[in-house]
Order: C-alpha cells, then structure tokens, then sequence
C-alpha cells in the first residue's frame, strides 16, 4: 500500500539534501513517475525559500556589553551569589542562603511598614497633573480592570477579578472580593478592617489645588489628607493588594520600549503576570504591574517621561535597577523626589522605599546616573511615615524585626500556613508602594520650554508639591547621556 | 563558517578554554561571533523583538555561567543555541499562559528590498508574489501559527541553515524526530500560504 504523496517526509529530507545515496535515487524515481509528488516537492521548495527569505535581524549593537554589564552586575548585587565561573554547587549553596536572607530581611521590612501605615494613597506625579488633558486622562487611571494577584498563606496565586476605584468604596468592594475569593489564611474581616480604616482616612472632600504645607507629620498627613490633596491633583486610592499598574509618559519611543523592556525583565525574575497596554489596548507583557500609559507631549505640554510604578515593596530596588538601567539607555537622566525630598540620584531612592531597614542593593550608580536630580517620587503615608523615621534610625533597627516576626514565620513556611487577621492585613498593607519617576528626555524638540529650575532642591518639605517637581529640581548635570 | 562576520580568529573551543580558565574577557567575542544569530533565531521563535532580545542575553549569560559543563562534544555554537532555544521555548511555555504581544517590535521588519531580491534571486521563486512587506508579513503570521515543535525547526533548518543532525542535537531529539517535524510543518506552511505559493 502506498502512502498518500503528502505523508512522504523523504521529500523534505530530499529538498534538504538529508537523504542517503539509496534513499535520495528512491525519490528520485518517484518524482519521475508522480506528477503530485513533483508539484507538492515545488511547493515545499518555495515554502523554505519564503521562510528563509525573512530579513534577518541582527542583534542590538551593545549587546556583548549588554551581557557583559548584566555578568557584572549579578556578580556586585550578588543575584546568583557568585561570581559567573563560580563552581556551580556553590553558587547555588550561597545564592540559597542569600535569597533566604533577603527574604527574611524582606518580610521584617514590609511588616514593620504595614504595622505603622494606616492608608495608602497613590500620588499621580504632578508632571502630570499640571495640565488640564494630563489630569482628564489621569482621572481614567484608577478605573482598573486588571484582575490583581494576591498570595495567600501558602504562596498560592489567587487572582481577582474585581475594579480598583478612587474612592474608599472601591476598596470595600475590593476586600469583599478579595476575601471571597482568598482562603482562610486571610480572614476577609481583616481585609474588610483595612478598607474601612481607608475608607475614614479619605472620607474628607478634596480641597483642589490646596496642598498641605509643612513636614511629613502623620498628623499633618491625617488632617490635611494627602488623600485629599492628592485626589485634587487626580489622585488613585487603591487597594495596595491590588494596584499594580505602571504608567510610562514618554514621546520617545526609545524611552518607552526601553522602560518596557526593563520592566519585562524585571518580571521574568520575579515570574510575575504582568499586562502593558498602549491606552486600552493590550500591548506587550512586563512585571508586576498591568497598565502602561504614554502621552505625547502635545497631550500634556511637556517633554518630561513620568513613569508611575505601583509593585511590591520588596522588589523595589529590583526595579529601580531595571530603571536605572532603562534611563541610563534611553534618556539619560532621571530624576527622583521623594516625599518633596529631593534625592540626589536613583540609588538614593532604594533605602528610603525600603524604609531603611534593608540594606541598599543598588550599587554605586553610574556617573552619568550619578549626576541625576530629583523632580518627582511620592508615596503613600505609611512609606513616607518610614522614610522620616528611616533618617533616625539605625538601618537594621531591632524593632522591626520584632514587630512582624509572626509574619516572617508565615512566610517562610513552605507548608500552608495560617496567619492572623491583623498580620494579613499587615502584610497586605506593606505589600505595595508607589513610585513614580521623571524621566527627562535630552532637549532637542522645538516645543518644550526648559522647566523653571530652583537653586536649593535639597529638602523640600511641602506635603504636596503645588507645581511640577520639575519645576524646582536643579537641572541635570548630563543632558546628552541617550542615545534617544 | 557560521560567524557573524566577526574578525576575531581565534576559534572557539580555545575562547571557551579560556573563559574556564577565568578570563571573562575571551567570553565577548563569542557574544559577537554569535550574536547575530542567535538573536535572530529567538526573534523568529519568539515572534517578540524585545523578547528576543533579553532572551540572547539571557542565553549568553548561562552559556557564561555554565561553560564549565561544556563538554566540547559539540560544537559551542550548537550548544548555545540549545541553550538559547531551550530559553526561548521556556519563556513561550510561560507566554502561553499570559499571552502578549510585542511592545516594541519594530514596524517595518520586513526588510521589503530584501525580501524582493532574495525571492527573485531563486530559480524558481514565486515570481507572481509580490515581493514586498506583505509577504513577510503573511510569512510571519504563518510562523506564528505553528506550534512551537514546529516552528523551531523550521527556523533552524529554514533560516539557520542547521543540518538535521544539528537540529537533532540542539532540540535532543532524535533526527528522525526532526525530519517528520520539519515535514509537517512547511505542510502546514504551505496551506497557510497556499494564497501566496498559487496552491489551489
């Protein structure tokens, strides 16, 4: 019995000149004789020639330093635990410990914060909100529809499909969700309490374009509501468990795949489901957040690139590493304030996103990086709580520690494992910060104006800044470190 | 040779001799040798330019890290392309799961003008098909639409001109495995493109 002519692998062994002497006379002959064979052996012979006729890419120019400057930095940060031709038993043996380290000193850290925050506002840089079409588009922001990953006691994934909303009656719906969904290692009550202490914490109406003035203070915080003042400015209330969003502002293209890439990077490590989207449009995959926004400058009146990163505390410095690295790439300088507290480079940011509890990964920022000023970074209470208090603390304060031992055991627990309602909430609270950062594009088009620039940016103790923290940034020291 | 068009002429086994011995900076021109083509090779498994990208990284660093577990039974660059692959199949497994799109592939990939002249250069290409960006794109779409058993060996055989033999041993699969493989899959190719390859 003869097998049908498209069944015949030998063809394409023939076309590829894989066939032995008897085999390829076999063919041979078949061809001959068999008109369908002929014309299926053509068809194949075109199909690998449109498939080999592909333009070939070639690899970006600086990949070997690319990979070289990858090879260096695992080796400086310790990612792996040992240098690239370390015996690899080894590297696994301290690259275990390390991580099991970093993950204790991780959790002490988010538990400390969560125990001291009691609300959490997302700030929209005011880079962005100081137009009018920036803050209509920023006020769509909260409207999330990404559904939110949530762990519980036993490192399971659980994902809720449920809306982030400004106000606090999102964040009720949200722990409803969240708790209908989650197991009993997270008692709904828990998440419940939280939302209803947000809830009292942003009840008060927005005053808009009143900002607190003064120092950090909880009391100030309280009072005047950086809830309040922030929602004037369009600000997002959202529910730390769930607000993963990124928004990258930025006319260069260079910036925003740059960014892009540096986000979906830091995702791989850490394995996460990660969505970008150009506007509403599913666009591209990356980390631990699930929106991506850009604006060209005609939209929002300036050239500044505004990314806002709402992840996982404990991977703050990881992704301050990939920033660093997207701005270094892309658009040189970037600019970091804190709290109105203006940091003099990235790097600066690691410690005080940490609370200071953790030792800062980042390594020694790059000259160009170096010379960086500060423009925009904000976060909520609880982390701004921390970074004042990180000032007069040693940075591996005992006190800490202590406070969320209960926490570290639960997590570190690779069984199951049942927490409290105060210590879930905790950890849910101190899961998520919020960053925001100002990438300034180099000069070179005809509509942006040079922002106004202020000669003592060190400190800058305003609750909200009223204008663009651009505006009051020194300039940058580089302006022609991109390639952009 | 396979190079890249690289100057560098020390061969590899002597390079990756040297990276065993410590000297990390024998490693670079084997990420320049190579580079070109394995990115290109992710590229096409990937369908995602910037996946690709981070992926040829990815591959040179454990092709670093590991270099110590190079036996030399093949050839560096067979054994890196195993690694690249693997990666690159990896992280579909995982894309599967999270489905996305490429944020930053560039538009206009297609290289028309080249297209054109590799197609008209054939003896018997496809002269009725037009020659340009649309091709490449049907082309693409019908990459995409294998699975990826499939479409890897096609790229290897089909854009990076490995041998069965070499297939076999990048995907560790016998060659048999290769052969039915690839078979199946320029069939499934040709009825995808059979609008472009006049199949009726």
């Amino acid at each position: 019995m003869t097998r049908p002519v498209e069944q015949l692998e030998e063809l394409t062994a023939y076309l590829d000149g894989e066939l032995d002497e008897d085999a390829r006379q076999r063919v041979d002959a078949l061809l001959e004789r068999d008109a369908a064979a002929r014309a299926l052996l053509e068809q194949l012979r075109q199909t690998s020639r449109l498939v080999g006729a592909l333009p070939r890419a070639d690899a970006p120019g600086d990949l070997a330093a690319a990979v070289t400057a990858r090879i260096e930095r695992r080796e400086l940060l310790g990612n792996g635990g040992e240098p690239w031709n370390a015996t690899p038993r080894r590297a696994v043996r301290w690259g275990r410990r390390l991580s099991a380290a970093a993950a204790i000193a991780l959790v002490c850290t988010a538990g400390w914060l969560g125990w001291q925050r009691s609300s959490r506002v997302v700030v929209v840089p005011e880079l962005v909100g100081h137009t009018d079409e920036a803050r209509r588009l920023v006020a769509k922001r909260p409207k999330l529809e990404d559904p939110a990953i949530l762990r519980d006691g036993d490192h399971r994934e659980k994902t809720l499909s449920r809306k982030t909303e400004t106000d606090a009656d999102g964040l009720l719906d949200a722990a409803n969700s969240a708790s209908a969904v989650a197991d009993n290692a997270v008692p709904c009550v828990a998440m419940a309490k939280t939302a209803n202490r947000r809830l009292a914490s942003t009840e008060q109406p927005p005053v808009p374009g009143e900002a607190p003035a003064g120092d950090w203070d909880e009391e100030a915080d309280r009072s005047a509501g950086i809830a309040s003042a922030g929602r004037s400015r369009g600000v997002a209330t959202a529910p730390p468990e769930a607000a993963h969003w990124i928004e990258i502002v930025s006319e260069s293209y260079e910036t925003r795949t740059a960014v892009a890439r540096a986000i979906r990077r830091y995702a791989e490590i850490h394995g996460q489901a990660v969505r970008l989207r150009e506007a509403d449009r599913v666009v591209g995959v990356a980390g631990c957040v699930t929106r991506m926004r850009w604006l060209k400058p005609e939209e929002t009146g300036h050239s500044e690139t505004v990314l806002v990163v709402d992840l996982p505390r404990s991977q703050a410095d990881d992704l301050l590493h990939a920033m660093s690295s997207a701005a270094s790439e892309a658009t040189g300088d970037i600019h970091v304030v804190a709290n109105g507290r203006q940091l003099a480079s990235i790097a600066e940011a690691g410690p005080w996103i940490m609370g200071g509890s953790l030792p800062l990964q980042v390594p020694s920022p790059e000259p160009k990086m170096a010379t960086s000023r500060a423009v925009g970074i904000r976060g909520d209470r609880a982390v701004l709580r921390a970074g004042r208090k990180t000032q007069a603390r040693s940075p591996m304060s005992p006190e800490p520690v202590a406070t969320s031992r209960a926490a570290v055991a639960a997590d570190t627990n690779e069984g199951p494992t049942r927490i409290s309602a105060g210590q879930a909430a905790r950890k849910l609270e101190a899961d998520v910060i919020t960053l925001a950062l100002v990438l300034r594009s180099p000069p070179s088009t005809s509509q942006r104006s040079p922002p106004p620039r202020k000669t003592s940016p060190a400190s800058r103790p305003t609750a909200v800044p009223t204008s663009a923290p651009a505006d009051n940034a020194p300039a940058p020291a580089r302006q022609d470190g991109s390639r952009g | 040779m396979r190079a890249s068009g690289h100057v560098c002429q020390v061969g590899d086994a002597e390079l990756v001799e040297r990276c065993r011995r410590g000297e990390r900076a024998a490693f670079e021109p084997l990420v320049r040798r190579y580079q070109d083509r394995v990115f290109n090779a992710c590229l096409r498994v990937s369908g995602n330019h910037a996946e690709a990208e981070d992926l040829t990284q990815e591959a040179f660093m454990k092709a670093l890290q590991a270099i110590d577990r190079f036996d030399g039974r093949s050839g560096f660059y067979t054994w890196l392309f195993r690694i690249a692959i693997n990666l690159t199949l990896s992280a579909r497994r995982r894309g599967a799961r999270r489905p996305t799109v490429s944020l930053d592939a560039p538009v206009g990939n297609c290289g028309e003008d080249s297209i054109g002249r590799r197609l008209s250069s054939g003896e018997s290409g496809p002269d009725r098909v037009a020659c340009d960006s649309e091709t490449h794109r049907r082309v693409l779409e019908a990459l995409a639409g294998l699975n990826d058993d499939y479409r890897v060996v096609v790229v290897l055989r089909d854009v990076e001109s490995f041998s069965y033999d070499e297939i076999a041993e990048i995907l560790e699969v016998p060659v048999g495995t290769v052969k039915s493989r690839l078979h199946r899959a320029r069939l499934a190719l040709r009825n995808t493109l059979a609008p472009i390859l006049g199949v009726t």
